[in-house]
């Protein structure tokens, strides 16, 4: 990829070499194809290019996309870049989530990112243009009333974006009110391209089937823009089609001949649970060489659970891979290695000892007191990674410590017009990135947070968000709430656990404040609460610190439930 | 069996495999889903339990947030199911 100057250069060229070669093919909710080949990708970037430009949008613009996963919404992506502009996917709001809370937020982040326009699916522009018909310069379009109408291309339709120019913002997702969008330049994508080609060893014929959505990193970057642009075909699935039937991705690989595939370790457990055997009649999974799992901590119980589901459909053990990454090293950052094909190392350690000892100290497998880490595998060409020692230096083999990436790539644009949260996060060259864990034999261990964050299917939620919402709830002492995660072993990710304590004089039904607060959360924060426990006065331990009061709350709640706290970690 | 019958079964299952909490009292017409009690995974493994349970295939077009909210709702696409 070093050899382009942006990103959208190699569409320009394929569209000229190889313009019938098959580039996407994008099944839709009802199941029918819409396949374009490399001609008909560049072309229609090139006409939502100039329809773009004719809105006064140009190089160095951002623009902030909120579209359903379609066509569409892939060409405008890649027109924008064609022209220089800076494109930003925010997530399509979730039915459930309250309109005008959800408009206040996009206008927070169109503020933060100082935005031209919005391109947004026409039954969500009206809410949003009463939110944010305040702020003057934005523009919000109608994704439909672009014309993508292909003409024959132009000599000065060509790309435009130097290699150093800024060409996105990825927006973290989270619940948090802090909006950093973290910027990359051209080449810093193209070259985290090459990098993980190379550590995956991605050739011409791989072909990958994608069902994350654009708005995260590794849907956008490794799901989307490595495959298209290095000539993979790539065959792309709505989340929402896929949430709702999984199996669509078990036929999608089936039927293109599917290699490479990414997803979370939550992912892999709605697989397990809700594809139906009668979905899979003459599925043959045969050809899947990659499953790589990321976004979030992963579990051995969940991939064996995968592997032993799927086996008899010729799904290979070793095709399951552990990648470890961050939208701030573009994507990933280390990866278990895959020429050798070995499945990913488990690592059984002392649970005690890692808990008062800070060091991951080895044990023979199964024992009980044991927890089980699975390795993230070594970093990336182009990455180092370390972990800080209590004394702030790079700790040794073994020793637990919050997890240090550093690359050529990484923030190549920082935090976009944040430099003092780019400066708080990247201190003596490193990235800290808020994860602890440790390295062993130069592989890296990930076996916790540093933070108290919540990892629901690979979205971070932030305890004090949920807290907030829940202090607010009629019939809950004000300032007596708590918010942690547990692991749930059978969805394969966290639950989210809120205590209450009830007010005084409160007369009303326990269940009730327990409704308020589920329904609040999702309507606010598009979060599933998965249990609400209401207490009574005086239950809630409270200390100076947030964080050891939930990890505190956390162990009282589980001693009561009889359930061991180092086995609900994310270690196990 | 009885519509009530039905409810009892979808409401069992619900609340013990999905919500884990076998005592909640889960109404009729609560919007589970839209009301932060499920999350939207929740409709795929009510529609691999019906086929199990009641040998209902629900198609995918079907398996919607809109459609599979509450418990009366669902009963009563199992129901019609079970008449076809």
């Amino acid at each position: 990829m070093g050899r382009w100057g942006n990103l959208t250069a190699p569409l320009a060229e394929r569209a000229q070499h190889r313009p019938s070669a098959a580039a996407l093919v994008v099944i839709r909710e009802n199941g029918s194809l819409d396949v374009m080949n490399a001609r008909s990708v560049y072309e229609e970037t090139v006409a939502h290019a100039r329809a773009l430009t004719e809105l006064g949008i140009g190089a160095g613009d951002v623009v902030i996309l909120i579209m359903g996963h379609s066509r569409t919404l892939f060409t405008v992506f890649l027109g924008a870049l064609h022209v220089g502009a800076v494109p930003a996917i925010l997530a399509n709001p979730n039915p459930r989530l309250d309109q005008t809370f959800y408009a206040k937020r996009v206008g927070a982040v169109a503020e933060n990112a100082t935005a031209k326009a919005v391109v947004i699916d026409s039954e969500l522009r009206l809410h949003l243009a009463r939110v944010l018909e305040d702020m003057g310069s934005v523009s919000i379009v109608a994704s439909d009333t672009l014309d993508r109408t292909p003409t024959a291309v132009r000599r000065f339709d060509g790309p435009i974006a130097a290699p150093d120019d800024l060409a996105l913002l990825q927006y973290t997702s989270g619940t948090t009110g802090i909006h950093k969008g973290v910027a990359h330049t051209h080449r810093a994508i193209l070259d985290f391209i090459d990098a993980k080609m190379q550590k995956l060893g991605i050739g011409r014929d791989d072909v990958v089937v994608n069902w994350l959505p654009l708005y995260h990193d590794l849907g956008l970057i490794s799901g989307f823009l490595l495959p298209l642009l290095s000539g993979l075909k790539t065959v792309l699935i709505s989340p929402f089609h896929w949430a709702r039937d999984p199996a669509v991705l078990f036929r999608a690989i089936s039927e293109y001949r599917g290699t490479l595939c990414w997803m979370p370790n939550s992912a892999l457990g709605h697989c397990v649970r809700a594809v139906r055997e009668s979905d899979l009649h003459g599925v043959d999974l045969r050809s899947w060489r990659i499953l790589s799992c990321g976004g979030e901590p992963v579990r051995w119980a969940t991939l064996r659970a995968f592997i032993d589901r799927f086996a008899a459909y010729g799904f290979e053990t070793n095709a399951v891979q552990i990648g470890y990454g961050m939208a701030e090293n573009v994507e990933a950052a280390t990866h278990t290695t895959t020429p050798e094909r070995r499945p990913p190392i488990v690592d059984w350690i002392d649970a005690r000892r890692l808990q008062d000892e800070a060091r991951a100290v080895p044990m023979p497998a199964g024992e009980s007191g044991g927890a089980s880490v699975v390795s993230c595998g070594s970093p990336l060409p182009g990455t180092e990674i370390g972990i800080a020692g209590p004394d702030g230096r790079v700790a040794g083999d073994r020793h637990v410590g919050e997890v240090l990436v550093r690359s050529s790539y990484m923030l190549s644009g920082g935090y976009f017009r944040r430099p003092d949260v780019t400066a708080e996060a990247v201190r003596d060259g490193w990235f800290h990135t808020g994860d602890l864990g440790y390295i062993a034999d130069g592989e890296l261990y990930v076996c916790g947070r540093r933070s108290d964050v919540i990892i629901l299917a690979g979205r971070k939620i932030h305890p004090e968000d949920i807290e907030l919402i829940a202090d607010a709830v009629e019939g809950v002492a004000p300032g007596r709430t708590v918010a942690f995660g547990v692991a749930d072993p059978q969805l394969g990710t966290d639950r989210v656990v809120v205590l209450c304590e009830v007010a005084k004089g409160w007369t009303g039904e326990h269940v009730d404040i327990a409704r308020e607060v589920r329904k609040t959360a999702a309507h606010l924060l598009d979060v599933t609460v998965g249990a609400v426990r209401v207490v009574p006065r005086g239950w809630i331990i409270k200390t100076s610190s947030g964080k050891l009061a939930r990890q505190a709350n956390r162990e009282k709640y589980l001693a009561e439930l009889g359930v061991d706290p180092s086995s609900t970690g994310q270690t196990t | 069996m009885t519509q009530t019958e039905i409810k009892d079964v979808l409401k069992t299952f619900i609340c013990t495999d999905l919500l884990r909490d076998p005592a909640y009292p889960l109404r009729d017409d609560e919007q589970m889903i839209t009301d932060g009690l499920l999350d939207s995974y929740a409709v795929a493994y009510i529609a691999v339990f019906i086929e199990s349970r009641f040998g209902v295939l629900i198609p995918d077009d079907e398996l919607t947030a809109e459609r599979f909210d509450s418990l009366a709702q669902i009963a009563e696409r199992v129901i019609r199911g079970l008449a076809t």
